[in-house]
């Protein structure tokens, strides 16, 4: 059975090259989200077990999604956040976030992936 | 003693022997004395005893072995004889000697009478205080009382009779000259009256006023001539005191640098004395005055004065006829060359020396002239400097130690910046009424540190109008040197209110300014992220996706590279619509009114645009380029125009740039960053951004940008 994934990103050019992205690597995309508040609803709907979670969203950052979703309790989510800017540029908030980890998107593929839930 | 016959008696009488010593030999008694009875003593109203000599003797009386026995003839007493009381028993002896010598008595008795009579006189010659000489024609003093002999200087009569009286009498300096008037005199030595100063034996300086008087014998020639003198030392000496207080009384007169001037009571200008035409005024009238002495002297006082509106000089002098002191007056005097002086003077009664009226007034007074002079430009620089002080534009007033504000001591602009009345200041306390209560004690602390000795310095506070307005004001408090027994202290402030708003808004624009900066860079950064950057992003996946399916399916990444162009053509596009965004190349490269052209062609209604083709500062362009840029946008968002029209012209130094709409108007430029920014932009340049947008009347921006060469 192939892991499920949630891509949750505000600009549908991402969504779509991550899509392809992760089905050529394997994954199954069981949804995508355009902004924050609506990604603790469709966890719980939609258990995937990686959400790919852009940290710029129009209405919250990834961070706070992400401390949102370590309240979920009795459920395993694996959170990788995305971002068009460098890991440099966050300095220790992705360290003490919940997520496993951080890919810049240029850098995006189903190898990192992989790596990082492994 | 052997007795004398009566017959002896009569021939030692005949012989001349003294009457006494006569009876004394017929009687044999050396003892005997013989006194005569005069009716009327001289000087008295009485009868009386006297001694053959004359002198005053007293009643005769029996006892102690002698009798008195009283010669009578007819009835009446003349003599009375002391003899030994033995002859007693031998009567007829008495009675035959005093019969016999009856003729020689009443004749003795005559003589004593005389002497009597000569020593009276005497004696009153020597008392009198009169001086009483007698010279014979030769000038030899022959008598002289007691009272010409203490003037000459000597003790004792006999010390002077027999000198010449020019030796005792003058001195000898004069002498020569006086014996040659004598013997001018001579022989009538007629009366005469003259006066004489000499130095007597005693060395003492006398005065004698002398009247002399020819004595003549019976055949009317001049025996003798009479001086009745008398000793006027002490009086000359009392006049030449006089005198000499007189002349220093006309010295200081004359020298004083008052005027002073005598008038009569009716207030007419007097001469000095009748001997003496000259005005009786001092050298500071006259030199003042400058009149000839005959056209003062006579003219009244009030003549003089230049007018007398009020009528005190008038009355001043009144007042001083009247016999009292008059009070100050300050008159003009007309000198004779038509000038005129200030004077202050007063009129004084005073006692006329010369004698010919009880009262005269002295005109006494000060030149105040000089004094007046400096008093008017006195008062002059005071108008000029209060003149400064109300037309400064800074804030000016006086207080005392304790922060008290003097009468009338704030200037125009302090009364009108506070809006106070200028009787209602004085006697207030500064920090209470003119300052923010809540800075009162700041403000009251700096002043009370100042009159203590601080420095004095700048400082800023609230001050509060009546009307309870604040006004932020910088003031100092600096003590002012003492001018009279007060120490005062000026404020003076300037009120900073508009200054500090017009900071406030530099600083305002400055921080919109800042802001609209970060804006533009977040907006700018937000689009870069939001569109090229998510594009070569997506464009990066996509290829990393076309190498990995590049061998196991070809067709599919085909289909993946043809995506990729189309993204990489979005994003180069997006890339240049955000540097024109950023800065117009058009407006660098080509100027103002090709970019304004590029703007009106993408606006989406119609747009009219006149613009200057040639090449303005950079600065200039831009802030146009923005202005219209922005209006544009604005008439595009909200206006719901269905036209524009834009106009640049230069007017007066400056570009002037109008954006007008035919929409719904209501534009607010308090409302939105983007009119706000402009204005910012706008103010930059020191130009002025104006926005008239009545509500459906369309909407018309007017920048003025100021042209520097």
């Amino acid at each position: 059975m192939s892991p499920t994934a949630l891509i949750v990103d505000d600009h549908p050019s991402f969504r779509a090259s991550a899509r392809a992205m992760l089905e050529a690597e394997g994954f199954e995309v069981v949804g995508e989200l355009e902004d924050g508040a609506s990604v603790r609803a469709a966890v719980l709907t939609l258990d995937p077990d990686v959400v790919l979670l852009d940290v710029q969203l129009p209405d919250m950052s990834g961070f706070d999604v992400c401390a949102e979703l370590e309240d979920y309790a009795g459920r395993t989510v694996e959170v990788i956040l995305v971002s068009s800017r460098d890991l440099s540029d966050y300095g220790e908030l992705v360290e003490t976030s919940c997520a496993c980890g951080f890919v810049p998107k240029g850098e995006l593929s189903g190898d990192l992936i992989t790596a990082l839930l492994a | 003693m052997n007795r004398a016959s009566i017959s002896e008696l009569v021939v030692a009488l005949e012989n001349g022997a003294p009457l006494r010593d006569a009876l004394a030999s017929a009687l044999g008694d050396d003892r005997l004395a013989v006194f005569y009875w005069l009716d009327q003593r001289q000087g008295t109203s009485r009868g009386g005893w006297v001694d053959p000599h004359g002198h005053a003797a007293g009643e005769p009386s029996a006892g102690d072995g002698r009798s008195v026995k009283l010669v009578e003839n007819d009835g009446t007493r003349i003599a009375a004889i002391d003899y030994d009381a033995a002859l007693d028993g031998e009567p007829e002896l008495l009675d035959a000697v005093t019969a016999a010598v009856g003729l020689a008595l009443r004749n003795d008795r005559l003589q004593a009478e005389l002497r009597a009579e000569v020593a009276f006189w005497d004696t009153v010659t020597n008392t009198v205080p009169s001086l009483l000489v007698t010279v014979d024609t030769d000038g030899a003093i022959r008598n002289l009382n007691a009272a010409a002999v203490d003037v000459a200087g000597y003790g004792e009569k006999h010390e002077v009779v027999g000198r010449d009286y020019w030796d005792v009498f003058i001195d000898p300096s004069e002498r020569a000259e006086v014996v040659a008037r004598f013997a001018t005199l001579a022989p009538a030595f007629p009366a005469g009256e003259y006066e004489n100063v000499f130095v007597n034996a005693r060395g003492d300086r006398r005065v004698v006023s002398w009247r002399t008087a020819p004595v003549h014998d019976e055949n009317g020639d001049v025996i003798a001539i009479v001086s009745g003198g008398a000793d006027i030392t002490m009086r000359r000496k009392r006049e030449l005191e006089l005198e000499r207080e007189r002349d220093v009384q006309t010295t200081v007169f004359e020298s004083m640098p008052s005027i002073m001037v005598a008038l009569t009571r009716d207030g007419t200008i007097r001469d000095r004395d009748v001997d003496n035409p000259r005005v009786g005024a001092n050298r500071a009238f006259r030199r003042v005055v400058r009149w000839p002495d005959e056209e003062l002297v006579g003219r009244s006082f009030l003549d003089l004065v230049v007018e007398d509106e009020d009528g005190r000089a008038a009355r001043a002098i009144e007042t001083a006829a009247a016999g009292d002191m008059s009070e100050e007056v300050e008159s003009e005097l007309r000198s004779a060359d038509g000038s005129s002086r200030v004077f202050v003077w007063s009129a004084i009664p005073i006692a006329d020396v010369t004698g010919r009226m009880d009262r005269l007034v002295l005109v006494c007074g000060a030149d105040i002239t000089e004094r007046k002079r400096l008093e008017v430009e006195n008062e002059l620089e005071r108008a000029f400097l209060n003149a400064i002080a109300n037309n400064a534009p800074s804030l000016l007033c006086l207080i005392d130690a304790d922060g008290v504000m003097t009468e009338r001591g704030a200037n125009i602009a302090f009364e009108r910046t506070l809006e106070y009345d200028p009787e209602e200041i004085g006697g207030q306390v500064f920090w209470e009424t003119f300052v923010d209560p809540s800075e009162a004690d700041d403000v009251r602390a700096a002043v009370l540190g100042v009159a203590a000795g601080e420095a004095p310095a700048e400082r800023d506070n609230t001050w509060m109008t009546k009307s309870g307005r604040l006004l932020s004001m910088a003031w100092t408090c600096t003590p002012l040197p003492r001018i009279d027994e007060r120490t005062l202290f000026l404020v003076t402030a300037l009120d900073i209110t508009e200054r500090k708003r017009a900071d406030d808004e530099l600083r305002a624009s400055r921080t919109r300014l800042v802001r609209a900066e970060e804006t533009a860079r977040r907006g700018l950064e937000r689009n870069l992220h939001d569109g090229a950057q998510q594009r070569l992003v997506a464009l990066s996946v996509a290829l990393r996706l076309v190498e990995s399916r590049l061998d196991t399916d070809s067709e599919a990444a085909r289909e993946l590279l043809t995506g990729a162009q189309t993204e990489l053509a979005q994003a180069l596009g997006e890339l240049r619509e955000l540097a024109r965004g950023i800065h117009p190349a058009v407006l660098t490269d080509r100027g103002l009114r090709a970019a304004l052209e590029t703007l009106a062609a993408r606006a989406p209604f119609p747009v009219e645009l006149e613009a200057p083709s040639d090449r303005l500062s950079a600065d200039v362009e831009a802030a146009a380029y923005y202005v219209v840029a922005e209006s544009l946008t604005n008439v595009a968002r909200y206006a719901r125009a269905t036209s524009a029209r834009v106009t640049v012209g230069r007017v007066d130094g400056s570009l002037v740039v109008t954006v007008t709409d035919d929409g719904v108007g209501g534009a607010d430029p308090g409302q939105g960053s983007g009119l706000r920014g402009l204005a910012d932009r706008v103010a930059v340049l020191e130009g002025t951004l104006e926005v008239d947008s009545p509500p459906r009347g369309g909407t018309t921006i007017r920048a003025e940008l100021p042209l520097r060469d």
